[in-house]
């Protein structure tokens, strides 16, 4: 008799409790760079007290590694987009050794001002990624495959007008890439600065907009009067420039150009930009996850270097963390449904 | 992350013929290169015999090809200007300079293929893998072409003779070096590139056989050959290990860079005692600033005029000690305006390199440290 109240008592609190809390971690899991964001945090803890330098939490060492990881961020940042087109870039990699080329040979051999070597070389990598855009949209190819196409055009062209051999800007030159705003170095300066920008233009535009919608779904954005084509043709401009930014400044950060720069830097632009939640469905994915991504990847390299882990390990290890982002990644999404 | 080098070397042949990658695309388009320059040649020879007025045009022209591992290193392009201009040299030389485009194991057995099947005269090859290679080398012998090994060798092939140092005894050196610069005592890394690479593999067990027990290897770091990873892995450990005294780079990476990109190298100046490989040009300005204090060269120009003339004297008949070991120095830093000179000199295009990095050809059946059993 007084024994429903009672017990309902509990029960509606806990039904209350367990609505709030379903609704935080559906809030929580709809955050596509939740997992990413965690595993930096768990790794960066562990690292504190275990690297036995104890150095893991200095400016020096966190500065560093987010300078080293700022060339491949800010090319992540064109792939991301790419991706959330349902697209990809392959060429990323060959594009930066080339632009960084195309500047370096700017400089050091016709000694071209370096405002005027640095917009060619970004010139050049917009044309480049406009290449890509048309041959996808107008020529109609598989991205994968135009991309593929173009990546062996860039460093085939790199190759034969380098003939092998490195350039080397003036050594005025690498203040751009190895010089500091305050203690921050300034391709990590320009790394956030592009990612406000951008990620501002994507969730803020018309346009920024329609990069999402082409991705989710291609039929449906065209039947909402969406153009379709100029949503492709600018994502993969707009990815060619950010490679060219990336390749310009790891040019002026080596103070050296070659050819074979930048191998296989398009598999981490793509790693960067899945582990931090791009889906490669299209559609889906934050521009700040991709940086994420990137600096995760970096930071497994540097803290398996302080723990003093053999060398061997380290690919090994990077490739585990992967597939456990995207373990994450797919139980976000599973929880999110349910 | 995945770079395309690291598996070089560690595919079986037959698993890496069958996978469709970039990697056989690019090697593929390059072999089609090769054999369009080696067809530019069989035209030369045409031409030729057609019987022109001067006395080169009388002789038969031999089409030379020299494969290195990769055509965008730079100590290979050295070896393209070599070969050139011995070519110019002998008169009646097509000089082919051809491999996949970056290093790349099954890409070059398909360039050598394409070869193959110009019939070349000659083939000269630096080997990414001593064992891989062995099928495509004895298929070019098999063929009437020459062939030998330069810079690394592929042992149990038929190829004629082999043009190289022996890397376990440059890397002993390496390890003596560094004891004398250290007396004997103190902590160091050593860092690497692709951790599959047998000459790199070699150096290190070098480097260690050669260390006094004072001297402890804390840790050895692998670069998969790429710049920014190596300056990432020097500075790295030397943010690790404070108790850090020297560094021996077999493979110097790190300093194919500007000074700048390593500050806390250039910091340590003195204290931590660095040997390294390969005096490209940015390495002579760590020279000059007493942050590096050894350096061990190659014969790069030799590589491509070595071989070439080599090679041309094997077709004219000769024989040739099996092992023609190549010179080996180290670079310290008084002679950093030498290496200056040097690669101004290469910008200058191949005739004033040709005056600085100057060598004698060969004669056969080679120099008189040349060692094995006279083959031709």
């Amino acid at each position: 008799m007084a024994g429903d109240p009672v017990e309902a008592l509990p029960s509606a609190r806990w039904r209350r409790l367990a609505a709030v809390r379903a609704a935080a971690a559906r809030q929580v899991m709809a955050i596509s760079w939740i997992g990413v964001l965690v595993g930096i945090v768990v790794i960066g803890a562990v690292a504190t007290y275990t690297v036995p330098c104890g150095c893991f939490l200095t400016g020096d060492n966190l500065l560093t590694t987010a300078q080293e990881f700022s060339y491949i961020a800010i090319a992540a940042l064109g792939g991301a987009m790419v991706i959330m087109t349902r697209g990809i870039d392959l060429s990323v990699g060959a594009n930066m050794a080339f632009t960084g080329l195309i500047s370096a040979t700017l400089l050091s051999r016709f000694h071209m001002h370096p405002a005027a070597a640095v917009a060619a070389g970004l010139g050049v990598g917009l044309g480049a990624g406009l290449l890509n855009g048309l041959l996808i949209t107008v020529v109609g190819m598989q991205p994968f495959i135009a991309t593929l196409g173009t990546m062996s055009v860039f460093r085939g062209v790199a190759l034969v007008y380098s003939q092998g051999f490195t350039l080397y800007p003036p050594a005025s030159f690498t203040a751009l890439g190895q010089g500091h705003l305050g203690p921050v170095p300034n391709p990590f300066v320009i790394l956030v600065v592009l990612t406000v920008l951008l990620s501002v233009f994507l969730s803020g535009t018309a346009l920024g907009r329609h990069v999402y919608a082409v991705g989710g779904n291609e039929d449906a954005a065209r039947l909402l009067g969406i153009d379709v084509e100029r949503v492709k043709v600018f994502v993969y401009a707009l990815a060619g420039l950010l490679g060219a930014m990336g390749g310009i400044l790891l040019m002026s950060f080596l103070g050296s150009a070659n050819p074979g720069a930048a191998t296989g830097y398009e598999l981490d632009v793509i790693a960067a930009a899945v582990i931090g939640g791009v889906s490669l469905f299209g559609g889906e994915g934050t521009l700040f996850g991709t940086v994420l991504g990137a600096a995760l990847i970096q930071e497994i390299q540097n803290v398996l270097l302080l723990e003093r882990v053999p060398g061997y390990w380290t690919t090994l290890v990077v490739g585990l963390v992967i597939l456990g982002a995207i373990g994450v990644d797919q139980l976000r999404r599973r929880l999110r449904r349910a | 992350m995945s770079r395309e080098r690291r598996e070089k070397g560690s595919r079986p042949r037959a698993l890496g013929a069958e996978r469709i990658s970039r990697r056989d695309f690019l090697g593929k388009a390059t072999g089609v290169a090769a054999t369009l320059a080696a067809g530019g040649g069989i035209g030369g020879i045409l031409a030729a015999c057609g019987g022109g007025p001067t006395v080169v045009s009388k002789k038969k022209t031999y089409t030379i090809a020299i494969v290195p591992k990769g055509l965008d290193n730079p100590v290979f392009a050295l070896a393209n200007l070599g070969g050139q201009v011995r070519a110019k040299e002998l008169g009646n030389v097509h000089f082919v300079f051809t491999a996949s485009s970056t290093t790349d194991t099954n890409g070059d057995i398909n360039v050598i293929q394409g070869l193959i099947e110009q019939k070349v005269d000659a083939i000269g090859v630096s080997c990414n893998d001593p064992n891989a290679y062995v099928p495509v080398l004895n298929h070019a012998v098999d063929s009437g072409i020459k062939v030998m090994t330069w810079d690394s060798d592929a042992p149990s092939s038929k190829r004629i003779c082999f043009y190289g140092v022996d890397s376990t005894a440059v890397g002993k050196r390496m390890g003596q070096e560094i004891s004398r610069l250290l007396n004997g005592q103190g902590n160091i890394v050593i860092i690497s590139g692709d951790p599959a690479a047998l000459n790199l593999n070699q150096r290190i067990q070098g480097v260690r056989s050669a260390l006094p027990s004072g001297i402890k290897v804390l840790q050895v770091l692998y670069t998969n050959d790429d710049i920014p990873s190596a300056i990432q892995k020097t500075e790295d450990a030397i943010r690790t290990y404070p108790d850090l005294n020297g560094i021996v780079m077999v493979g110097g990476w790190a300093l194919f860079s500007n000074e700048g990109a390593t500050p806390l190298l250039d910091q340590k100046k003195g204290q931590i005692k660095v040997v390294s490989f390969d005096p490209l040009k940015s390495v002579v300005d760590y020279l000059r600033d007493g942050i590096v204090q050894s350096v061990w060269t190659q014969d790069y120009w030799g590589w491509g005029y070595q071989s070439v003339t080599i090679l041309y004297s094997l077709l004219q008949g000769n024989r040739w000690h099996e092992f023609i070991p190549q010179p080996s120095n180290n670079v310290t830093p008084d002679q950093w305006q030498v290496w200056q000179q040097r690669w101004a000199a290469v910008d200058q295009g191949a005739a004033a390199a040709a005056r600085v990095w100057g060598e004698k050809p060969f004669t056969a059946p080679g120099p008189s440290n040349a060692t094995g059993p006279l083959r031709g």
